[in-house]
């Protein structure tokens, strides 16, 4: 379970988060929805303890990101932008590597090793050097290397970036089957992922959340298309002026 | 300490996957003996290994920042750094594990410099003293300078440029000690209480004694002292600048 | 960016932080030393010297002259050795200034062309080495003390590598000398007592000047009491007729007293008796020193008068357990040196030793532990006297193959000098070692038991004796029958090892060098009797040197394989040389013109004959060094290409097979 709180962060004079708050809550898949550069990757980077944030705080799985860092990340499983991985590794090492540094110990890593190479479809490369993959296997990798101490919250940035509509699927359905369960949040900018996945939305643009609500609500205030919300409301200046222009068009 | 063996393991098991490793073990070798024969190891015919110590912090210095510049510079470029940042491991554990694996590493350049040992020893009776504390101070120097290149490769995504910077910092610490450094130093700043400090700035002056069989403490604080604050500023620099 | 800012100010500060730190840790730091792990603690100062550290009365400053800039501004390889040694002697001299509480200053000088430190520097006799027009290189030490005293180490460089490593061996032992010296106020007086002139007659520097450039023969002090005792003794010369050793005289030394008269005999019998140390030179033959008088040699008619060189003062110590005995030589073939015979022949002659060892030289002695090797010409021997009370100590033997001989004066000295291939001949192995030098300890009792010895000639001395001391009430009692107190003596069978030749060697600048440990025997026995065993003891050698022995003995054996062969060319090339000179002098003499081209043409064979052998003995010579280089090259190609290729070939090898591997692995995960 996640709980944001007024998170905000600024790079210089850019505000890449700006009183940003939310919550997720188990059994929960939420979309983090936004044009590029509309701040979700830093909301993630923050909730994952990677970056800290100038003011705010969250609790991820119980712990506040600021207090306890550390175990919010033992508590959540990542996978950044793009699943950078250690491409001169092969697959198998690269998960032992992964158990080694969070702690799980070589006899339930190989098990957990064993049950994640299956939810991620990857007896085949075992052996294989990542860097001779391909993009889908790479970021089933990564995806891989987030369960494998079977973290009850799941943040993933862009999972679906740049894959083949098959392999697309392939993760929108392990997301569905895992989000049972689970609190996951997923950013992404493609609207119908977040209809094929998620069963609630959170749109932001230029640092601010601009909407919050189940799919059908966000498509209801868009008049029944979500990609027509989606424009509304992201399109224009500041985030004030986008905020206000809702208004506006809510009220037209 | 488990995520920073583990870390330590991966890195280490990373110099030895690709065939750098290797050509820089190679290079290490061929130059140290390289230089050490050529000034007169054999036709001195004195059973002592000064000349091949003598080499070391000059060798170290360029050979340490290529070591190093890889560690943080390639894991900004390529965003792992986001990967291993998020896992539960500090920044603090992330860093010295990659630190001691590059220790490691050139521990075993070291080992394997010990051929030049045994010959000497075949073809007299060396004085084993000196030999063991040179060892040591130069293990301790590789230390310095890799904790030297990993700020720097921690400081810029550019490995070329972080290999430059660490490698003129590197040699600057070195040439302090030279007296043309110091009267230059004495003539710039018109200052005579400086010259002491850049003195005492550099690797010469303290590995000097120890490559002589003499082991001070100061000597060790020293070197120790330079690892650790590099180590540091490498963890606030990196904190600084992972995001970027 | 304030952020960053912040952080970059931060780095600063952590860096300033670190450096100081250990900046202001090690000047703090700098008077703690630190662990010598060197195999003979090089870097440690030696209980002796730490003892005359101790005991010095009052502050020495010392002022270490090194061109540091010079030296990196020509940075030429061979420099670089001197540089290390440099470092050797500035940590050596701080670890006396650590030790000395204060008592010591070291005072680091870097004397540039011009400067006020160069001044110092030639002010205190610190030796310049020209190294380009204007610069020059000094390294050198001066000590200092605020009452005038000043003594100094003109140089520590000597270009000849073997040189400069005895010279780093001796490092500490010179140092702590030097500060011996500085420190001393009054220096000890040794009185000298020889039928020789050894001191040079009491003549001033400038009396001997002037006879010299009036073409009058000076004889020269030998450089053993020159160069040597007066370094640290007060030297008095006691005449060799003498009838009283002056009370301010603490050493006697004796060298070969030749026939000393009986009152003579008696002084030192009571200087002995009082408690005077007494060390004493005796020789059956002594070469060098005791030559006969010129007109003997120029005698046209027959051979010269016998000469006596022979020495012993046996009258006295034969009473105090030890004498020489009688005029037997000792010798030993194994410590004999190679010599030429008047036939030019090279060969090994047992009369000319030089003692090296633990077997000649006694390991439990100080006075002798710590020597390299002595060097002695026509040595006697000594006997022991089984003498109540008296404890004899041999320090230097021969090896147990050692003997004795005797030989005739002929032998020994006719005008073509000794028969040394005569006398080897005659020589024959012993069965146990026969000692050179031993030292004798005990309550003494006087040789002169009936008192002093009733001397028409003495009557004279003693009347001057009586006016001088008038007031002594009792003058009969004066003679001494026994020491008072246990005391010790030296007495050594050689004095040819005092001389010039037996212990000196000409150096390239016209500098004496120590040949061997004789200067330092003498020494030692003076330190020993003074009871200050501070020097003795740094006197130790600390092995600076480590030689590559396997070459060594790769040079010694092939030294062996062609020595009969050199010794051979070497032989005849004399012989072609002697053929050439014959044939020279021939032609000058009878300038007959019929015989000179032939004569010319005999001159070119021989001289084509000689040139050959010149080339078959550089060709020895240089299989000799073919060897060695050829150990050196398989030496460095294994360092500089085998190891690297090695390691090249287990990556080459590792990689290939975790590739094939993971291949394997890949293909049966797919199936």
């Amino acid at each position: 379970m996640i709980q944001v709180d007024r998170i905000t962060k600024r790079f210089g004079a850019i505000t890449a988060a700006d009183e940003i708050s939310f919550e997720v809550q188990p059994g929960e898949v939420l979309g983090f929805l936004g044009p590029n550069g509309a701040g979700k990757s830093t909301t993630m980077k923050i909730l994952t303890c990677f970056l800290k944030p100038d003011s705010g705080t969250a609790t991820v799985g119980g712990c506040d990101i600021l207090r306890d860092p550390i175990g919010v990340r033992q508590r959540v499983g990542y996978v950044p932008e793009n699943a950078p991985l250690y491409d001169d590794m092969t697959v198998g090492a690269f998960l032992k590597f992964i158990c080694e540094v969070r702690g799980i110990d070589a006899g339930q890593a190989k098990t957990a090793i064993e049950r994640v190479m299956h939810e991620c479809a990857l007896e085949g490369v075992y052996h294989q050097a990542i860097e001779t993959l391909s993009k889908g296997y790479k970021r089933r990798v990564g995806l891989a290397q987030a369960f494998l101490h079977d973290p009850q919250t799941l943040i993933l940035d862009e999972p679906t970036d740049g894959l083949d509509p098959n392999q697309k699927h392939d993760v929108r359905e392990m997301i569905r089957r895992m989000g049972k369960e689970k609190c996951i949040v997923i950013s992404t900018h493609i609207l119908e992922e977040v209809d094929a996945v998620c069963s609630r939305a959170v749109i932001i643009a230029k640092g601010k959340v601009l909407a919050d609500g189940t799919p059908e609500e966000l498509r209801a205030r868009g008049g029944g298309r979500l990609e027509d919300y989606f424009r509304q409301i992201t399109v224009g200046g500041g985030a004030s002026a986008a905020a206000a222009g809702s208004e506006k068009e809510g009220v037209a | 300490m488990t995520a920073t063996q583990a870390i330590m393991k991966r890195e280490f098991r990373g110099y030895f996957g690709t065939p750098l490793a290797y050509v820089f073990l190679c290079v290490f070798l061929m130059l140290a003996a390289f230089l050490a024969f050529r000034d007169g190891l054999y036709e001195s015919r004195d059973a002592n290994l000064r000349v091949f110590f003598f080499y070391m912090p000059w060798l170290f210095a360029f050979l340490a920042p290529a070591i190093a510049m890889r560690t943080w510079a390639e894991e900004r470029r390529t965003g792992t750094v986001e990967l291993l940042l998020t896992l539960p491991v500090t920044v603090k554990q992330a860093i010295l594990g990659k630190f001691f694996a590059g220790w490691a590493f050139f521990g075993i350049a070291l080992v394997l410099t010990l051929p030049i040992v045994f010959s000497v020893a075949y073809l007299g009776d060396p004085d084993n003293g000196p030999i063991w504390t040179g060892y040591l101070g130069a293990f301790l120097m590789a230390g310095a300078y890799l904790a030297i290149g990993t700020f720097f490769s921690a400081l810029t995504k550019n490995q070329v440029i972080a290999f430059i910077i660490a490698s003129l910092v590197c040699a600057f610490l070195v040439f302090a000690g030279q007296p043309s450094v110091l009267k230059a130093v004495d003539s710039f700043f018109l200052t005579s209480w400086l010259t002491p400090f850049v003195e005492q700035m550099s690797f010469l002056t303290h590995y000097d004694l120890m490559q002589r069989g003499v082991i001070e403490l100061r000597n060790i604080v020293f070197m120790l002292a330079i690892t650790a604050a590099f180590l540091v500023c490498s963890a606030v620099i990196l904190d600084e600048q992972k995001a970027r | 960016m304030t952020s960053f800012t912040r952080t970059i100010l931060g780095l600063c500060f952590i860096l300033i932080i670190a450096f100081c730190g250990t900046f202001i840790f090690s000047k703090v730091t700098e008077r703690w030393g630190g662990v010598d792990l060197t195999e003979d603690s090089v870097y440690t100062l030696s209980d002796g010297s730490k003892e005359i550290i101790d005991a010095l009365p009052r502050q020495l400053t010392m002022k270490l002259f090194y061109s540091k800039e010079a030296a990196t501004k020509i940075g030429a390889d061979w420099f670089k050795q001197f540089h290390n040694f440099y470092y050797y002697v500035r940590d050596l001299l701080r670890a006396y200034e650590r030790h000395s509480d204060g008592k010591l200053v070291l005072l680091e000088y870097d004397p540039r062309p011009f400067s006020d430190e160069a001044l110092e520097a030639d002010r205190l006799g610190i030796r310049r080495w020209p190294l380009t027009e204007t610069e020059g290189m000094y390294f050198g030490l001066a000590v200092t003390s605020g009452a005038g005293a000043q003594e100094t180490i003109a140089t520590f460089v000597d270009p000849r590598p073997q040189m400069q490593a005895q010279l780093q061996a001796r490092l500490e032992y010179d140092i702590s000398e030097l500060i011996d010296i500085a420190s001393r106020r009054k220096k000890t007086k040794v009185g000298v007592l020889s039928s020789l002139n050894i001191t040079g007659g009491g003549m001033t520097p400038y009396m001997r000047q002037m006879m010299q450039m009036q073409g009058r023969p000076v004889e020269e002090a030998w450089l053993t009491i020159e160069a040597g005792i007066k370094r640290f003794y007060d030297v008095e010369d006691v005449a060799k007729d003498a009838t009283e050793i002056d009370e301010t005289i603490d050493y006697l030394l004796v060298v070969h007293p030749k026939q000393l008269p009986e009152p003579t005999l008696y002084a030192i019998d009571q200087f002995v008796m009082r408690g005077g140390k007494l060390i004493a030179f005796v020789d059956p033959h002594c070469f060098y020193g005791d030559r006969p008088p010129q007109q003997a040699q120029q005698n046209p008619f027959g051979g010269p008068p016998p000469h006596d060189a022979s020495s012993d003062l046996n009258a006295l110590t034969k009473t105090w357990g030890v004498a020489l005995d009688g005029k037997l030589f000792s010798g030993d073939l194994n410590l004999g040196q190679r010599v030429q015979t008047r036939t030019r022949r090279v060969i090994r002659f047992p009369g000319a030793m030089t003692l090296a060892g633990p077997e000649c030289l006694s390991q439990a002695e100080t006075v002798t532990a710590d020597l390299d090797d002595i060097g002695m010409l026509f040595s006697g021997a000594l006997r022991k006297q089984d003498v109540e009370g008296v404890t004899v100590t041999p320090l230097i033997t021969t090896t147990p193959q050692g003997g004795t001989w005797s030989a005739s004066s002929g032998e020994l000295g006719g005008p073509m000098g000794p028969d040394l291939e005569g006398l080897a001949k005659k020589f024959k192995e012993g069965a146990d070692s026969v000692w050179v030098a031993a030292r004798a300890s005990g309550k003494f009792t006087t040789a002169f038991p009936d008192g002093k010895p009733e001397e028409p000639k003495d009557e004279e001395a003693e009347g001057e004796d009586e006016s001088e001391e008038a007031e002594g009430p009792e003058e009969p009692s004066k003679h001494l029958a026994a020491c008072a107190e246990e005391n010790s003596f030296i007495l050594v069978a050689d004095v040819d090892m005092l001389t010039d030749p037996g212990a000196w060697a000409q150096g390239v600048f016209g500098m004496s060098q120590m040949a061997n440990s004789n200067v330092g025997f003498v020494l030692n026995s003076l330190d020993y009797l003074a009871g200050s065993n501070a020097l003795i003891s740094i006197r130790a050698r600390k092995q600076f040197q480590r030689p590559f022995e396997v070459v060594a003995q790769i040079e010694k054996e092939a030294d062996l394989r062609t020595e009969e062969q050199v010794q051979a060319i070497n032989a005849e090339m004399q012989q072609f040389r002697d053929q050439l000179r014959d044939l020279n002098s021939k032609a000058t003499e009878k300038n007959v013109g019929l015989l000179q081209s032939e004569a010319y043409e005999n001159e070119r064979k021989l001289e084509a004959k000689i040139r050959e052998k010149e080339y078959e003995l550089r060709d020895l010579q240089k299989a000799k060094l073919d060897e060695i280089e050829g150990l050196g090259a398989s030496i460095k190609n294994t360092n500089i290409f085998g190891v690297p290729a090695i390691v090249a070939l287990i990556g080459l090898v590792l990689f290939f097979m975790r590739n094939k591997q993971r291949r394997e692995q890949v293909r049966g995960g797919v199936a």
